[in-house]
C-alpha cells in the first residue's frame, strides 16, 4: 500500500464534502457547512500524544463505513449526540433526548449516503462499501494505523461541529 | 396501489413509505431483505410496483429483481440505493429494473420517479 498523493487527497476530500452537503440539503433541507477550506492533513504523532491521556466522555457519536476495493480504510462522520437527535428528528420526525436504537439507525443512514455519495464521485475507483458502525464517542477518541494519512474535514450544522475523518490508501495488488 | 418495499435500513424504509404514502401509493409492505420480499411477495398479483435497495444481507436487490423476473412478473420494479456508478446503473438495467433514484433523494425527486413507474391514476 502505498500512501495517497495530495491531488488524489483532495480528488476524494472533495467528492466527500460534496457528498455530506447534498445529503444533509437533500435529506433534511438544512445546509451544512465547511468550517475551514481545505482538508487538514492529520500528525498521527499528534494523535499518538493523546494515548496516554485520560479521555473523558465526549457526549459524541461517530459512524464509520468501511470502503474496500481500489481504497481501502474508512470514513468517519463525529458529531455531538445532540446533533444526532437533530438529524434523527429531522430525517424521520422521531424526538429523544436518549441515544435509543433509532437514532443510531439513522446515524448510520447518514454514514452510509455520505459515503456511498463519495464513492459515485471518485472516478476510476472499484469501491466497495462495508455497513457503517456507530460508535459512542468522537474525534478525541479517534486514532488510526500507522499506514494511514488520515484528513480531517470540519462542518457546521447549527450549533454543532461535524468532523469527518478520512483515512484512505490506495491498494497495490 | 399497492407497494413493495425492500430495504435493510428501517430508517430509510420509513422515510421511503412516508413519502409514498403522501402521493397516491393506497399500501406500503416492507421488507428487510430479498429474502423476506419474496417471502411477502408470493405470487405478485398484489403489487403494483416493487421499491429496492441494493445492498442488503441474505439476498440484495440485484438478485431479488432477477428472482422476480425470472418468475416471468411483468410489475414495475424501481431501484433505491447509493451505487450511482454507470456500470452499477448497467448491471441494474440489465437485470430487469424499470427506474433508478440514488439516495440521497427528496420527496420531489421520488414523485418525479413515481410518475414514471406507477403514475397517478387521477391524472390517467
Amino acid at each position: 500500500m502505498s500512501a495517497l498523493c495530495d491531488t488524489f487527497e483532495q480528488t476524494i476530500a472533495d467528492a466527500v464534502q460534496a457528498s455530506i452537503c447534498e445529503t444533509f440539503t437533500t435529506m433534511i433541507g438544512q445546509d451544512i457547512t465547511l468550517t475551514r477550506q481545505g482538508p487538514l492533513q492529520l500528525s498521527l504523532e499528534d494523535a499518538a500524544a493523546r494515548f496516554n491521556q485520560p479521555q473523558a466522555p465526549d457526549g459524541q457519536m461517530t459512524v464509520v463505513v468501511g470502503l474496500s476495493g481500489d481504497l481501502q480504510g474508512s470514513v468517519s462522520v463525529c458529531m455531538h449526540h445532540e446533533a444526532a437527535f437533530e438529524w434523527t428528528k429531522q430525517l424521520i420526525d422521531h424526538e429523544t433526548d436518549q441515544i435509543d436504537q433509532t437514532v443510531v439507525d439513522a446515524l448510520g443512514e447518514l454514514g452510509n449516503m455520505v459515503v456511498g455519495g463519495a464513492k459515485g464521485r471518485i472516478q476510476d475507483c472499484q469501491l466497495r462499501l462495508g455497513l457503517p458502525s456507530v460508535l459512542l464517542t468522537g474525534r478525541n477518541h479517534l486514532a488510526f494505523p500507522t499506514q494511514y494519512s488520515p484528513m480531517e474535514l470540519q462542518f457546521e450544522f447549527g450549533d454543532w461541529c461535524v468532523d469527518v475523518f478520512i483515512a484512505l490508501v490506495k491498494s497495490t495488488s | 396501489m399497492k407497494v413493495l418495499l425492500v430495504d435493510d435500513s428501517g430508517v430509510m424504509r420509513k422515510i421511503i413509505a412516508r413519502g409514498l404514502n403522501s402521493l397516491w401509493v393506497d399500501e406500503v409492505i416492507e421488507a428487510a431483505d430479498g429474502v423476506e420480499a419474496l417471502e411477502k411477495f408470493g405470487d405478485g398479483s398484489d403489487f403494483d410496483l416493487v421499491l429496492t435497495d441494493w445492498n442488503m444481507p441474505n439476498m440484495n436487490g440485484l438478485e431479488l429483481i432477477q428472482s422476480i423476473r425470472g418468475q416471468g412478473h411483468k410489475l414495475p420494479i424501481m431501484m433505491i440505493t447509493t451505487e450511482s456508478e454507470k456500470s452499477q446503473v448497467l448491471l441494474a438495467i440489465q437485470a430487469g429494473v424499470n427506474d433508478y433514484l440514488v439516495k440521497p433523494f427528496d420527496q420531489d425527486m421520488l414523485q418525479m420517479k413515481l410518475e414514471r413507474v406507477l403514475p397517478n391514476p387521477q391524472n390517467a
